[in-house]
């Protein structure tokens, strides 16, 4: 089955990469910055995304 | 005694009277079919018949009076009313007798119960070795039973309490599940049984989209009772039916034909509403069962995620840690390097002037008188060679100590 990935995919995969990069020393410090910044950003969403399914998979099982 | 020209039909009847009482004054066993029978007041009239095909070749009325019911009741394995009954074949031990106004009647003195039902076993024998040859055995239960049951077409009777007790089970159940039996009206015994059945089966198979199972059931009865439902077209019709088959036709001790081809033979309408009632309660467990496990899964799922996110925030920080680390490591070195190349370069300098400061202290004319020199001059010009000067003129001689004038000669 062809698996589509979410946003949610995407951000990890983002990060990830972002982490080696930047292990590996294949950016500049002032980019390094930037991403960094959006990272911190994308992480934060991670998060929030992860609370929310969090928050309606025990809503939905509260139901039962 | 003349022989007069005609009778009296009475003088027939007697005569004739007369001829079979002559020649049967004993009783007779006689096997034959019962092609009608009836109940009144204690007593049965039965009409016997012989069948060759499908035609009757012989038929007589014949009547069994209440006192030998009574008797046949106590002895016979089977209770007589079992027997007694349209299409059954039977061996009578029958009193032939005749009376001028009634007419021929056999009066019946007893009743062998164990050759009707050896009949009927060879008969069920018969198409018991045709089903197998035909490998029907089980047939109908390679059907699919939908995993909920909820339309089941009831093949029974109104009348017989086995359907109301169904019905009455099915809206019971514990669970509350909602189960709609729809009734399709046929003769549970009797002859009529295999046409009424089939015709309701056909019935049901038209609006087969509407039915999950197919449910032939009714009340208790007895072992004869079940002879109906021996029965090669109706078993191979249910084998080959193309829905599931729940038989519950209420016996205890023998199974029918129909019980060996059907999905499942239960022995009474309840136990097969319970089986129906109880295949649901199994998919609803599984249901809760699965329910279970996506809830523990997904909670497993985003504990897992959370990690992961964690972790990598984590990765994040560490690596640009180290990367601020390496990256001000590069720098002190190259503060380094540029302070020790400053330091080279002032030292440099410093001997550099300090090689010049030796050379210029070579030369200094001071401490060039200091060491015993003295320094010649002619009008304020350095004099190195004596060959510059000529005879008059006047020179000027700096030794260390003073300077003085004279007069080349």
């Amino acid at each position: 089955m062809k698996k589509n990935l979410t946003d949610y995919d995407k951000a990890i995969l983002q990060l990830e990469k972002l982490v080696a990069q930047i292990q590996n020393g294949e950016m500049g410090l002032e980019e390094m910055r930037n991403e960094v910044k959006a990272a911190m950003e994308l992480i934060r969403l991670c998060r929030n995304k992860l609370r929310n399914i969090e928050t309606d998979l025990d809503a939905v099982m509260e139901e039962e | 005694m003349t022989t007069p020209s005609s009778y009296s039909l009475l003088e027939l009847n007697q005569y004739i009277r007369r001829v079979i009482s002559l020649n049967f004054d004993e009783p007779v066993w006689i096997e034959c079919e019962i092609g009608q029978a009836s109940l009144s007041r204690g007593h049965w009239y039965l009409d016997l018949i012989q069948k060759e095909g499908e035609t009757i070749a012989a038929q007589c009325q014949a009547a069994m009076w209440a006192n030998v019911y009574a008797y046949l009741k106590r002895k016979s394995p089977i209770p007589p009313e079992e027997i007694l009954k349209q299409g059954m074949s039977v061996k009578l031990k029958v009193n032939v007798d005749y009376h001028e106004r009634y007419g021929l009647k056999l009066i019946i003195e007893d009743m062998d119960s164990s050759f009707t039902i050896g009949v009927l076993e060879m008969q069920r024998q018969a198409i018991l070795r045709a089903i197998k040859e035909r490998n029907l055995v089980r047939k109908n239960a390679e059907t699919h039973l939908p995993s909920v049951v909820q339309r089941l077409a009831v093949i029974s009777s109104d009348r017989a309490a086995g359907w109301k007790d169904f019905v009455k089970h099915l809206e019971d159940n514990p669970f509350g599940f909602h189960i709609i039996p729809s009734l399709f009206e046929a003769a549970m015994q009797g002859q009529q049984v295999e046409t009424e059945i089939l015709d309701c089966l056909d019935k049901i198979e038209k609006n087969l989209s509407k039915y999950d199972a197919v449910a032939i059931i009714r009340g208790g009865g007895g072992r004869t009772d079940l002879a109906a439902f021996d029965n090669l077209k109706l078993a191979v019709r249910i084998a080959e039916y193309p829905i599931p088959v729940l038989i519950g036709i209420g016996h205890e001790i023998d199974q029918s034909i129909l019980d060996l081809v059907a999905y499942k033979s239960l022995k009474t309408p309840t136990a097969v509403a319970d089986f129906v009632i109880e295949h649901n309660a199994a998919f609803e467990n599984r249901l809760d069962e699965v329910w279970k496990w996506i809830r523990e899964e997904s909670k497993d799922r985003i504990r897992e995620e959370k990690q992961k996110v964690m972790e990598l925030a984590n990765d994040l920080h560490h690596a640009v840690r180290a990367r601020i680390v390496l990256e001000n490591n590069k720098m002190d070195h190259l503060v380094m390097l540029l302070r020790q190349s400053g330091k080279n370069l002032i030292l440099g300098h410093t001997r550099r002037l300090e090689f010049i400061y030796t050379l210029l202290s070579a030369i200094d004319p001071d401490k060039v008188l200091a060491r015993g020199y003295s320094i010649t001059t002619h009008k304020g010009v350095s004099v190195s060679r004596a060959a510059d000067l000529h005879r008059g003129m006047n020179i000027q001689t700096t030794f260390r100590d003073g300077t003085i004038k004279s007069i080349v000669e």
